[in-house]
């Protein structure tokens, strides 16, 4: 396994949003989650880059493990944190940067890389996903779609063990979804491990190796695109699908 | 004809012109010198004073909390007065151009602190986790990702505060330091001419901020070469 959560535990408020999650991931795979809104897919993905602190429960990446029932050090989170990269709904790039300075960023700052050989792998990773054009933009002059692709690229540049995937495409206009996905599907073929939560039923099905049903903080059913999606165990996640399939 | 009558007053020319030397050197040499220097270790206690109210430590938050409620609390004349004249009590010896600047940057230091807590916190949360995310550490996203957004921000408020500091470097006159008013204030010790003397003084200082207020502008389109923008 590559990431192990375990009994994962998460409260807001005195609300519990996430009541013992466990789940793991090989290396190359692609887990997509899916679930209705409040469901605690979005919190579940968080709490894997540590953007949130669950209370309780043990996470696992490659030879790195944290306890969060126990204080978690500073560099304990660190570690675990670069070991993912997290693309996210609003896409959150750096406004006073450039579409080029967003993607050296961490590749300078964090790891190190001297300027001329991370805006190389940033000039190349831009150029896959079809920005050339726009290295000297500002996140402004982009349309969401372009704003998505670079934080796309922002993530993988830093060569994390895992891609995380809030909902990228949700904020999104629909004939602009279709590049974004595009890209994703071609980080799946070339073997990045990858956990998405996505509201891309179609998407999931064809790129998804494990899909995992979330409702009321648990998972209520895991397995294969094909079981999930065409013969589900539970009423609640057959629901769910009706009524997804139906809206669109 | 030295004098020129209009009505009751009378404008003494000759003083007026070789006042003016002496009163605009001392804004150069004093005035403008104090600002500057106030205002670089003034934003350095109130970034310092904005981080610490801004932590999750209590006790850090605490003393901030206090010590901008001391100094908006309290006039920077008295503050002055405490460092220059108070503090050789203690057996501590203040010169006069160090005290004001003591006294001015910590006044600085209250009065910004809360300008830049408010533009960090101006600064969309996506941010902040946009630079986790990609393995920064607190002070990394700070430097590199918050200040930067949350500088544009400040820029106006920052400004106003500048040239308030500017104005106020004027009470440094009653610890000695022969700024702009308090040569002001030397000659009419002598020719009597308050009128003239202090309306002299009142322009030179009107001519520093209309300039700080150019300034401002143009720093302002300099910063706006991004929108801050992170709505969806």
């Amino acid at each position: 396994m590559l990431l192990t959560a375990e009994d994962i535990h998460k409260s807001f408020s005195g609300h519990e949003v996430l009541k013992g999650i466990s789940f793991g991931i090989h290396q190359g795979k692609v887990l997509v989650i899916i679930g209705p809104s409040g469901s605690g897919k979005t919190t579940i993905l968080r709490s894997l880059n540590l953007l949130e602190m669950p209370e309780k429960g043990t996470l696992q990446i490659e030879e790195q493990k944290i306890n969060f029932a126990q204080q978690v050090s500073r560099s304990a989170i660190q570690m675990i944190r670069r070991k993912s990269a997290m693309v996210f709904q609003g896409y959150n790039l750096f406004p006073h940067k450039t579409v080029l300075e967003n993607v050296t960023e961490g590749l300078k700052v964090v790891q190190k890389m001297p300027e001329g050989q991370a805006i190389g792998l940033a000039k190349d990773l831009l150029g896959k996903v079809g920005l050339s054009p726009q290295l000297d933009k500002y996140p402004h002059q982009l349309s969401g779609g372009q704003k998505q692709r670079v934080g796309i690229a922002r993530a993988v540049a830093l060569r994390p063990k895992l891609l995380l995937f809030d909902e990228p495409t949700s904020a999104l206009d629909p004939e602009l979804v279709t590049d974004v996905l595009k890209v994703m599907k071609d980080l799946a073929k070339e073997g990045w491990t990858m956990i998405i939560v996505t509201h891309e039923l179609k998407f999931a099905e064809e790129v998804a190796d494990e899909v995992i049903f979330m409702d009321d903080g648990v998972i209520l059913e895991k397995g294969t695109p094909e079981t999930i999606f065409h013969r589900p165990q539970h009423e609640r996640t057959k629901q769910f699908l009706s009524r997804i399939l139906k809206r669109v | 004809m030295q004098s020129l009558i209009l009505g009751e007053i009378t404008i003494d020319w000759p003083l007026a012109v070789h006042s003016f030397w002496p009163i605009l050197q001392g804004g150069f040499v004093y005035t403008i010198p104090l600002a500057i220097i106030s205002f670089i270790f003034g934003l350095l206690i109130a970034l310092i004073m904005a981080i610490c109210r801004l932590s999750p430590f209590k006790v850090l938050e605490g003393i901030a909390r206090v010590y901008i409620s001391i100094i908006r609390g309290t006039p920077l004349l008295v503050q002055l007065a405490i460092i220059y004249f108070g503090l050789p009590d203690l057996g501590i010896e203040v010169s006069p151009f160090p005290g004001a600047v003591i006294a001015l940057s910590m006044n600085v230091g209250g009065y910004a602190a809360e300008i830049i807590r408010a533009s960090i916190l101006s600064v969309p949360k996506g941010q902040w986790e946009a630079g986790y995310t990609i393995g920064m550490s607190y002070f990394q996203v700070l430097r590199r990702i918050i200040l930067p957004q949350a500088a544009r921000v400040s820029v106006p408020p920052l400004s106003n505060t500048f040239i308030s500091l500017v104005k106020d470097t004027s009470l440094a006159s009653t610890i000695t330091v022969t700024e702009l008013f308090r040569k002001a204030q030397e000659i009419t010790a002598t020719s009597y001419d308050f009128l003239l003397l202090y309306s002299e003084a009142a322009l030179i200082y009107w001519i520093f901020c209309f300039f700080l207020s150019v300034l401002q502008g143009r720093m302002e389109v300099r910063l706006d070469r991004y929108v801050a923008s992170n709505k969806l």
